[in-house]
C-alpha cells in the first residue's frame, strides 16, 4: 500500500532526499580561499572608508525593519508636504464655476403666423387678433 | 573569563580554542586574527545556507563575502543578546532575501552551477537505497537526482526555501530559526509544513 501524501514514511524519504544537499561541495580549496578574500575586502574597505550615505544605504540590508520605517516616514512626509502646499482659499471657500459665453453666429428668427394653431386651449372658434407687423 | 576578555589578542593557534563571545570581544577591540577565526568557524554554514537559497555558487560566494564584511562593519553594534552565530545568520538571510528580490530567480533562466558531492554522499545508506531501490528508474544517477532536488527547491517561495534550508538541510532547531527570522515558532512550523507538502508534490516520483 502506497503511503499517503502526508505520511511519516514519505516525510522521512523527503528528509533523506534533502540530506543529499548537505553533501554538496563548492570547488576544491574554496574554503581555504574564502577567509583571505574576506580579509582582502575588509582591508580594502578600511583603506578607503565608505562615505556616510554609503554606510547608511548599506545598513538597509542589515535591518529590513529600518528600511520599512524609512519608507513609511518618506510616504508620510510626501503626503504632508502635498497637503500643506494646497492654497488655503482652495480649502475653505467654495468655487463658483463660470462657463465662458459661447459666441455663435446663430440669429434666431421668430416665425409668426396670423392664425394661431388650433389645439386644446385654442379652439378654432376662439377669435384671435391677427398679428400686425411693426411699422418702421 | 574576565582575563580572557581583557586580553588584547591570543596567539593564532589558541584562537581556535576560544569561545565565540571571546573572539567577538577581541574582534571588537580590533583583532583581525580573532575575526578571521570566526570567519573560518562559520564560513561553511553561511556559504551553505546562501547556496541552498540561491542554487548558484558564484552568487553564494559573493554574498558570503559581503555578509562577513557587513558583520565586521556592524560588529561594534553586536551586544551579545543572541549568539554570534544567530546574529550572523540573520545578516546572511536578510542579505540573501534582498538579493533574491532584486533578481527574480523564478523567471530567470539562471544556470545552476552545482558542485560535486563529497565522498560521504556516495556511501550514505539512505541515499544509496533511495537511488538504487526506491526510484522507478533504477539507473537514475545521483547527479540527476541532485538537479531535480535543486529545481524543486527553487520552485518554493523564498520564505519556504529559507526554512527548509535552515531546518531540513542545515539541521537548525525551530526556535533558533524563529530567532533568526524574527518570527514565532508556529510560523516556522507552518512554513515548513507547506514547504514539505509542496516538495512532496514536486518530487513525488522519488518518494514512492
Amino acid at each position: 500500500m502506497e503511503p499517503g501524501p502526508n505520511s511519516p514514511e514519505k516525510l522521512k524519504r523527503l528528509q533523506n532526499l534533502l540530506t543529499l544537499k548537505r553533501h554538496e561541495l563548492p570547488p576544491p580549496s574554496y574554503f581555504e580561499r574564502l577567509p583571505r578574500s574576506i580579509r582582502g575586502r575588509i582591508d580594502q574597505m578600511q583603506a578607503r572608508p565608505a562615505r556616510f550615505w554609503q554606510r547608511w544605504l548599506e545598513a538597509w540590508d542589515m535591518t529590513p525593519a529600518l528600511t520599512t520605517t524609512y519608507a513609511a516616514v518618506a510616504v508620510v512626509l510626501l503626503f504632508t508636504a502635498t497637503w500643506l502646499r494646497r492654497p488655503p482659499e482652495a480649502v475653505n471657500e467654495p468655487q463658483l464655476v463660470k462657463t465662458p459665453p459661447v459666441e455663435t453666429n446663430y440669429n434666431p428668427v421668430l416665425i409668426t403666423s396670423n392664425t394661431p394653431p388650433s389645439g386644446l386651449f385654442n379652439p378654432p372658434s376662439l377669435q384671435v387678433q391677427p398679428a400686425s407687423a411693426p411699422k418702421h | 573569563m574576565a582575563e580572557a576578555l581583557s586580553a588584547p589578542s591570543a596567539p593564532v593557534e589558541a584562537l581556535s580554542q576560544l569561545e565565540d563571545i571571546l573572539l567577538v570581544r577581541q574582534a571588537q577591540g580590533g583583532s583581525a586574527a580573532a575575526y578571521d577565526e570566526l570567519v573560518r568557524r562559520y564560513q561553511r554554514q553561511i556559504y551553505g545556507v546562501i547556496y541552498h537559497m540561491t542554487a548558484h555558487h558564484e552568487d553564494a560566494d559573493d554574498l558570503a563575502q559581503e555578509v562577513f564584511v557587513k558583520a565586521w562593519q556592524a560588529l561594534k553594534s553586536f551586544k551579545g543578546d543572541s549568539s554570534f552565530f544567530t546574529w550572523l545568520y540573520r545578516i546572511a538571510i536578510n542579505r540573501t532575501l534582498n538579493h533574491l528580490k532584486q533578481r527574480n530567480y523564478r523567471n530567470s533562466r539562471h544556470a545552476m552551477s552545482l558542485n560535486d558531492l563529497d565522498v560521504d554522499a556516495e556511501r550514505h545508506p539512505d541515499l544509496v537505497a533511495l537511488v538504487s531501490d526506491k526510484t522507478p528508474r533504477r539507473d537514475l544517477a545521483l547527479e540527476e537526482l541532485k538537479e531535480k532536488l535543486n529545481a524543486a527547491m527553487q520552485r518554493l517561495s523564498e520564505n519556504h526555501r529559507t526554512v527548509v534550508s535552515l531546518h531540513d538541510i542545515q539541521g537548525l532547531p525551530h526556535d533558533e530559526i524563529a530567532i533568526i527570522l524574527g518570527c514565532n515558532v508556529a510560523t516556522v512550523r507552518t512554513r515548513l509544513f507547506y514547504a514539505r507538502q509542496q516538495l512532496q508534490g514536486i518530487l513525488s516520483d522519488y518518494l514512492k
